[in-house]
Formats: C-alpha cells, structure tokens, sequence
C-alpha cells in the first residue's frame, strides 16, 4: 500500500523529536547530526525503531540539515542514502503491525532568501532538487518539507520536489505566537500558496506546542482541502539544572492532539522535546477515533507573502494602473528600466484602497519576461498586496509566477484552445487563480447564452488539466454601450448566470462600458453598482476614481458588508472631490505673494507645498524661471547649511524631496529638449552589496540639481557599471558600498571601467571607505557625503 | 539550551532617533518626520531575543566559550574574572526592513528616519535585555558585564558564524547570516555579555569608544 493510498481513510502518525534523543546519546552542541547517519547508524535506528514500536506510520529521515550548503555533494549523497538505509532497517526490526513508511526529511537551508537575504530562489531550488533527487534515488516514499519559517523558501522547496519527483509531498511550517510566519505569512496565506502548488499534506510543526499552534491549526483547517498536519513541541522548553525539560507530558500531549484531531486535523506527531512515549500516548488515546472526513473548500483565494484575499460577496477591488497603455510617463520609466515610478503607482493604489495589484509592463520594445519577473519582484518587496500578473506572453508569465512569493492571479485565459493549452499547464504548477475572458476563436459571443457556452468550455478543459473551478475568474467582457445598446446587458446576464447558476466568480474591467460618452465616471459607476448587484466578485478597475470608490463603499455598506458602515464613514471623511483639491490649491496659494514661498517651503521640506504653490505659480511663471530663480536658490541655502554643519541630514533630504516635487510639476509642462541638461551620472551600489540608502540619497540630490541620473540599483556587476558607462559616454559613475567585504567588487568596476570607458571619472562612498582607502582602490574622488557628492559632479562638469 | 523571549516595545526615545538620524538639532519638520517614522515603524517591528548560556574560559588574550575560540585582547580583557557568559541575538524583525526599503526608494528622508528608528528600537531591546539578564542573575549572586559585539574591538564579525550556529537565530528569531556575516533583518544585535561574582566599574557605550569625532557620540 502507498501512503498515497493509506492516507485515504485513515489517521496516519508521524515521529517525533530526534535531537534531544540524540543529545542524551552525546551528540555535542554545534555537531551535525546528520553526519550521525554513518558514525552512530545504531543509534539513529534504534531511535526510528522506537517510534515505529509505539504506531508511527511515518518516520522521518535524520536529514533535517543535510542540504548542499551545508554539506559537499559526495559527503550529502553519502548522508541521505545511509539516513534512507537507516530508516529501512528501523522498520523492518520493528515488529509493530501498522503500515510504516519512510519520509526524506527536508529543513530549512539556514539562509534568507532575496530581497532581504543573499541567497537566490533558484539556487534555493536547485539545492533542495539534489536533496530531492538524492531521496528518490534511495527509496523515500515521501518527502517531508518541515519546520519551513519563510514562505518563499517553502515555496522553493515544494517547487523543486514537485520538479524532481512524483513522490507525495508534505508541507509543515513553523509558526510563531502571533500565529505567522517569521516573514509574515499567515496559515491561510500558506494554504492557498502551497496547495495551488500540489502539496498533499499541509501543517504547522516546532516552535509551540499544542495548545499554542491551535489557532493555527483552525485557520488550516478552514482553508484547506487536502489533510492537515500537525506536530508541536511537547510545549514551551526551560532549563532545569542545565538540562532542557518540556512542560507538556505525554498524556497532556496525547489529549491536546487528539482534540484538535476530533476537529480534523489527520496526520499527527511530534517535534522538539517529544519521545516514543508522546507517540505512544497519542497512538493510544485515538485509537478508535475516525478519521473527520476530508471537506473540500470552495474559497476562490489569492495569496501574497503576508495575506490571504478571498473572492466572495465582499468584492475585491483590483487596481489597473500599472499597465502602459496611454500612459506616456510609464512606458518611458519602463523602458528606462525606472522601477521606481511603478513602486509608486503601487503605493498609491495600495492607499486608495485597492486589495490586488494589476502587472502589466507589456511594451513591443522590452524583454518582457524580464522585465515583468523584476517588476514583480520589486513590488514584492516593499508591497504586501497579491499581484495579478497580466502578459499574454506565456514565457513571461511563467517567468513571473515561478517568481511570485504566494499564489498570484494570473490575467488571462480565454476560451481559445491555443491559449488554454499556454496557461492551464502553469496554473496546474505554480497555482493561482485565472481569469478567463469569455470570448475564443470566433471572437466574442453577441449573447449571454454564448458567453455562457464558453464559459463552460473552459471549465471543462480547466477540469481536464485537474484545475478546480474555484480557481477560475469570469469576466464577461464589458462592452461599450455608446456602439452597442444591448452591450451592458448583454454583460450583466451572462455575469448572473455564472455566479449563480455555474457557482464562479466573476471580474470585469468596467471603463470599457463608458468608451465614446461624456462624463464616463456616471457611466462606469452606475454600470458598476448594477454588476455589484448581479453578484460581481471583484473589479479591475482605477481606485483614484471617487465614483468608483463612493459605489464600492456604498455597495458594501447596503449590503451588510460594513459593520456600522465605518468603512464608508472613513471613506467619505478622507474623500475630496477634485473641484474642490483645486479650490483648496488656489486658496492657499493667494495667501503667498511671492515665490520666495516656494523657497520657504523647499528650505523646510514641506513636499505637498513646494508641489501646489509650483503648479500655481507655473500658469503665470516659466518653469525654468521657477527653476532658476526659486528651486535652485533654496537647494543651495540648505546645501550650504549643510556644509556649514547647521543644516542635517533629514533637513537636507526633506527639502531634496521638496524641490522634488516642485520639479515634478515643471517638468509635466516641459517636453523634453527644454529641461535642462547637465551631464549624465550613472550610479551603482556595487556587487554583493545590498545597502544602497547612501546612493539613494545621491541620487535625489543630483537629480535635484539637474543632473541626467542613471540609477543601476543594488548589487551590480562590475561589467554592467562599466558597460552602461561606455554606452553613454558618461563622464562620471558613482560608487557606494557599506562593507568591507565589497571594496574588493568596487576596486574591480574601477578597474573595469578605465578599460572600457577611459574618460569617465569614478566617485566612491560609503560607510566602510576613507579618503585613503578611496585611493587605494583607484578612485577619482572619494565624496564623505551627499553634498560632496553633488559638488564633486559640478566640478567634473565643469571641466568638460 | 537556547532560550527564546519576546518583548514588548518600550517606549520611543525621540531624541535618541534624532541622534541616529545624525540630527543634533531639529527643526519642526524634522522632529514630525520623526515622529510620523516612529509611528509606522513602531505597527510593525516585533521585538525578539534568543541567548545561551556558556561556560567562559579567559587565558591570556584567548576567550573560549565552548563554541568559540578567539585570539582578541579587547575582549578577554573585557571578560577577564567572568566564569560564564550569555550570547544573545535580538532581533526587531523584517517588517521594519520592508518598511525601510519602501521609503528608501520613495522617500530618502523618511527611509533615513525609519534606519534611526530601527537602531534606537535594536538598542532599547538589548538594554531591556540586558536589565533583565542583570536582574536575573543578581539572584544567583552574579553581576552581568556591558554587551560585546562582533565588529567591535578586536573581535571580528567572522565569529558572527559560530555564534549563529550555536544560536540557531533562524530558526528561534527569524534571523539570518549572509556570505558577508552581515544579517537579516538588518535591525539585529548579537552580543556576549560576561557574568562575574565580582562587580566591576567597566565604562559602557560611547565613553570606552576612541573615536571621539564620531557625529554619533553622546555628549
């Protein structure tokens, strides 16, 4: 029998802790245990045989840490084939009568993925796929994926075993007291992650113990279709008389587990400071219960790396503003490779209320896989919202999605057979949930009843890839109403039909309906509330729209989706009509006689100010006047301040942001042969080195001071630096690192540079150098601080 | 063992923030980006210690702590009489990393705010710790040495790997080691605090520092 198939209809127990029971036998503090495998192998079995004796179905193998970071690949492979062989041994000398089956153990690998720590997801995969294939080689008839803290290296590791093997795959991570992850995730979040994926077993184990992880386990159980695990720690540890003691005991244990097994938790065992006896006790005390049958969860969910969002009658708002379609300033940040512009347009989405975020860099110019892939990369790091990843690249989709830290949506599939046959297949991988536009190879059906026809196509081929229904988005296609008078209708009839009758959700990007009239906002708003009414799930849709926003709040609140309508309360007390931004702007810019009020607003930093006197002052005043005159006076009072010690650093930065936004203005109103031209910088925080707020910083300043910036980002190789510095013949590049540890990678760009680009003269900064040290490595200029940053680029101007 | 314990956020010190914003003097404004930095920073940061307990031996210029031998006067001197010693890592978490790199990439000025926040919030959580260390001990008769950190002195961040290992930071605080032996979260603290029957009039923070134009320096 396989676990596959003995898991069906019954509870199945796992093991419980190794260490401390390797600790008793004296293995010492900071040992590898795995290396235990081969020069202990008596004591390794006999510990699985026990927990095979007391009715352990599935023991773990002892390669908690036995991964190719910690170990070379001759000695791992070693490592998992006796800790396999171990394990074998173990059940057969046991005499116990229960199915047994042996599990290659997978533990973290110990270091933080990127963005925040150093190690890549791929070769996070890769070295969870030798582990993975080591165990198929020798026999696992499981893998056992556990004590997992971050999400995305769970979600690595789950990716390489499902890449390497057919094995059933168990997923558990380690919760903490607030009932996340260490990264943030939260258990609904894990569940719809890992099983979008595939997991056929999904848990919480270590860090707490029963009574602890309950919470946790509840949410599982909630969410998840597929068995849930669960394996505490025999409680909270403390040290008595220098001894580690658990203050659970195996009968405490055994009742705490099996309560929340009567709740239908299915597979069960220990972690750290439990024993044969804990498994023995549990075994025992559920003997004769049976197993809660397994639910299946009909939660249409997408994941983020912090949260779950679930499609329902709450409708779910999803923001369309990154995308370049008739967006100048955005397809200009993208092909300039600016994340920075698209962070924004996320940020400010996020505000206005939106719960998913649109990705949509599709430019003919652009590699757009890698382009989208580090797009979503970027937002996943400062933005904890689930992305809806929309390319009709299928390269680039699956780029992205491999990625995406959570379960993403994934925009689109339509009823064509050529674009199913693109998307199902990763939908089936990576999970997600897909939106699928009713309409296929003869275009879009007229009728509900056609759109409908299609819909159910696509359902039953989604059914054929093993994709379920409640992973699947409708969007019937708003049509414009102002060519077609039925289109609306059309629209809203076949939306109905399919949340009720075909039980799916449904999404529609609404503007569409408006195309061609006056005053669209009407249009959109009123067609939005009669599709909210209809059962709509959620709305692709620009969140800066107040008649939007106020149908969507409105909605919620006379529909019993707004406790005490605070939600719409709130909403309302923070709206401001646009008329009246304008009045408001004019008010308080009649009160400032002179420009000198731009100045005053620069000098103390004020961004929203030096933004709206700017934009009054430009429908009297030439923009570069205002450069002039107003913005490059204050800029220099407080960078003199500065030099002198009697302005800071916050100071300075807050009126760099400022003239920031007094330059933002301008620049709306200027095209682009008229701004003003200074050299061109390129900067860079060089390889291996991740700190990159000094360069920030530098970079603001310079910008503000006109200068033509190419930002590189974090991490760059040396011959990127060089490379772009020869392509744009810049005459300056500017270098920061924070650590000793990355000089050696500065000292080589510098090189590299003088080869490829001989004219251009290198700047570097940062915590760790000095003068001499900047010297020592061959730089032009060694800049102690922002401002000597800028005036270093003055002077290199200067002499041009 | 290792020991895990979460704390409760103490109070923000303000000036203390200023000081590590390199700001000796605020305006305003400044002073209401600080405080708008503390209040965001302060919805996400999740304060966390793990320790250890280890026999000390102090030979000369060499300090062994079972798990980790090292040739460095600064420190043996610092720990010489001790009999034992705590290692601990403390940790405010990674939402306050997220939180600084949006800003850092948004807004210069409060990102810069948002680091000061994170090294006033990592310092208070070890000065919480350590009073309770002080506190806990005393009972036992035993009196706790100010904290000693790798990268400072003569003690090389190297041994950040040892202490990790002895640790296991990742797995009880969500803290992790780079090839560098930089960690993450960035906000993290490991230290080595002695303990000793007798006390002792050891200088603490910036008095025992010899960089005296440091613009960080107290006083």
């Amino acid at each position: 029998m396989t676990i596959r198939e003995f898991m069906k209809d019954h509870a199945v127990y796992l093991d419980g802790g190794m260490g401390s029971l390797l600790q008793a036998e004296g293995l010492r503090p900071g040992e590898h245990p795995e290396r235990w495998n081969l020069t202990h192998a008596e004591v390794i079995r006999s510990v699985h045989k026990a927990y095979f004796d007391a009715g352990c179905n599935v023991v773990n193998t002892n390669t908690f840490g036995a991964n190719p970071l910690k170990f070379s690949t001759e000695e791992l492979e070693k490592i998992v084939c006796a800790a396999m062989e171990n394990a074998r041994a173990a059940a057969a000398e046991s005499c116990a009568a229960q199915p047994k089956f042996v599990a290659l153990d997978i533990g973290p690998l110990g270091r933080l993925l990127k963005p925040y720590g150093d190690l890549d997801f791929e070769d996070a995969v890769s070295a969870f796929a030798e582990v993975v294939r080591l165990g198929v080689k020798y026999g696992a008839d499981l893998v056992f994926i556990e004590t997992m803290n971050d999400s995305y290296e769970t979600k690595a590791a789950l990716l390489a075993a499902k890449e390497n093997c057919d094995l059933p795959v168990f997923v558990s991570n380690a919760y903490g007291e607030d009932g996340k992850l260490m990264t943030g995730a939260s258990p609904a979040a894990m569940v719809a992650l890992l099983e979008g994926m595939g997991a056929d077993a999904i848990g919480a184990n270590c860090s707490l113990g029963p009574k602890q992880l309950r919470g946790v386990v509840e949410e599982l159980l909630r969410f998840a279709s597929v068995p849930v695990m669960l394996k505490p720690n025999a409680g909270l540890p403390r040290s008595v008389a220098g001894k580690t003691v658990y203050d659970v005991l195996p009968e405490e244990f055994a009742a705490e587990v099996a309560d929340l097994m009567a709740k239908g938790v299915r597979i069960a065992g220990g972690c750290c400071g439990t024993t044969p006896a804990y498994i023995a006790a549990l075994t025992e005390k559920t003997k004769d219960i049976t197993p809660v049958p397994l639910a299946k969860k009909k939660h249409t969910v997408v994941s983020s790396y912090t949260h779950a969002v679930t499609f329902g009658r709450d409708p779910i708002l999803i923001g369309e503003r990154i995308n370049p379609t008739g967006k100048k300033r955005l397809k200009e940040a993208l092909r300039a490779g600016d994340m920075d512009y698209i962070l924004n347009e996320g940020l400010r989405q996020q505000e206005a209320g939106v719960q998913v975020l649109d990705v949509n860099v599709g430019l003919p110019e652009i590699d757009e896989a890698e382009v989208l892939t580090a797009a979503v990369r970027e937002l996943q790091a400062i933005i904890n919202l689930p992305l809806q990843i929309d390319t009709a690249d299928a390269a680039a989709m699956e780029m992205a999605l491999r990625r995406y830290n959570g379960k993403a949506m994934i925009n689109s599939v339509n009823g064509k057979a050529e674009s199913m046959a693109a998307i199902f297949p990763l939908v089936k991988k990576y999970g997600g949930v897909v939106v699928a536009l009713t309409l296929d190879e003869e275009g879009i059906p007229t009728t509900a009843a056609g759109r409908i026809a299609i819909a159910e196509k696509i359902l039953k081929t989604a059914a054929e890839y093993g994709i379920d229904k409640k992973n699947i988005i409708f969007d019937t296609l708003a049509m414009t109403v102002s060519a077609e008078p039925e289109a609306a209708k059309v629209t809203l009839s076949a939306l109905e039909h399919i949340e009720k009758e075909l039980d799916c959700r449904t999404s529609l990007g609404v503007s569409n309906v408006s195309f061609g009239l006056p005053s669209r906002e009407a249009v959109n708003a009123a067609f939005f509330a009669a599709a909210l009414e209809r059962g709509l799930s959620a709305a692709i849709m620009n969140p800066h729209s107040g008649e939007m926003m106020k149908t969507y709040y409105a909605h919620r609140a006379l529909h019993g989706l707004d406790e005490n309508c605070a939600d719409y309360i709130d909403f309302m007390a923070r709206y401001v009509p646009v008329s009246a931004v304008s009045a408001v702007q004019t008010a308080s810019v009649a009160a400032v006689e002179s420009g000198s009020a731009l100045q005053e607003a620069i000098i103390k930093g004020l961004a929203e100010r030096a933004g709206t006197i700017t934009a009054q002052l430009l429908q009297t005043t030439d923009g570069l006047e205002i450069v002039q005159q107003e913005i490059i006076p204050a800029l220099d009072a407080v960078g003199r301040g500065f030099e002198a010690k009697t302005v800071y650093l916050p100071q300075l930065l807050m009126s760099a942001e400022a003239a920031k936004s007094a330059f933002e203005q301008i620049k709306a109103t200027m095209s682009a042969a008229q701004a003003p031209n200074r050299c061109c910088v390129v900067l860079a925080t060089v390889e291996g080195d991740i700190h990159d707020i000094g360069k920030n910083i530098l970079r603001l300043l310079l910008e503000n001071y006109g200068f033509a910036v190419t930002d590189l980002g974090r991490d760059v190789p040396p011959h990127t630096i060089a490379e772009t510095a020869a392509q744009l013949e810049a005459p300056l590049v500017g270098l920061s690192a924070l650590m000793t540890t990355t000089v050696p990678a500065m000292a080589e760009t510098i090189a590299l540079v003088r080869k490829l680009s001989p004219k251009t003269k290198v700047m570097v900064g940062g915590a760790v150098l000095t003068k001499d040290y900047a010297d020592a490595i061959g730089a032009d200029a060694y800049g102690k601080d922002a401002m000597a940053g800028v005036r270093y680029a003055e002077q290199v101007e200067a002499a041009l | 063992m290792v020991h895990v314990r979460r704390y409760d956020a103490p109070p923000v010190d303000l000036a203390e923030v200023l000081r590590y914003a390199a700001c000796r003097q605020a305006t305003e404004e400044v002073e209401a980006l600080a405080r708008a930095a503390a209040d965001e920073g302060s919805k996400v940061i999740r304060m966390q210690v793990c320790w250890l307990e280890t026999p000390l031996q102090v030979e000369g210029d060499r300090v062994d702590l079972g798990f980790l031998q090292a040739e460095t006067p600064k420190l043996a001197q610092h720990l010489r009489g001790c009999e034992k010693a705590v290692v601990f890592a403390a940790t405010v978490g990674l939402e306050l990393d997220r939180l600084i790199a949006r800003y850092g990439r948004l807004s210069p000025a409060k990102g810069l705010m948002l680091q000061a926040f994170g090294a006033e919030r990592i310092e208070a959580l070890c000065d919480a710790f350590c009073a309770d260390l002080a506190a806990e001990y005393a009972t036992q008769g035993l009196h706790t040495r100010p904290r000693f950190s790798p990268g400072y002195g003569d003690l090389p961040l190297e041994y950040q790997r040892e202490i990790f290992h002895a640790l296991q930071c990742g797995k009880h605080i969500g803290l992790y080691l780079n090839d560098s032996c930089l960690m993450s979260p960035v906000k993290s603290v490991t230290a080595i605090v002695g303990l000793c029957r007798e006390d002792s009039d050891h200088e603490k923070g910036c008095a025992v520092c010899a960089k005296k134009d440091c613009s960080f320096r107290r006083g």
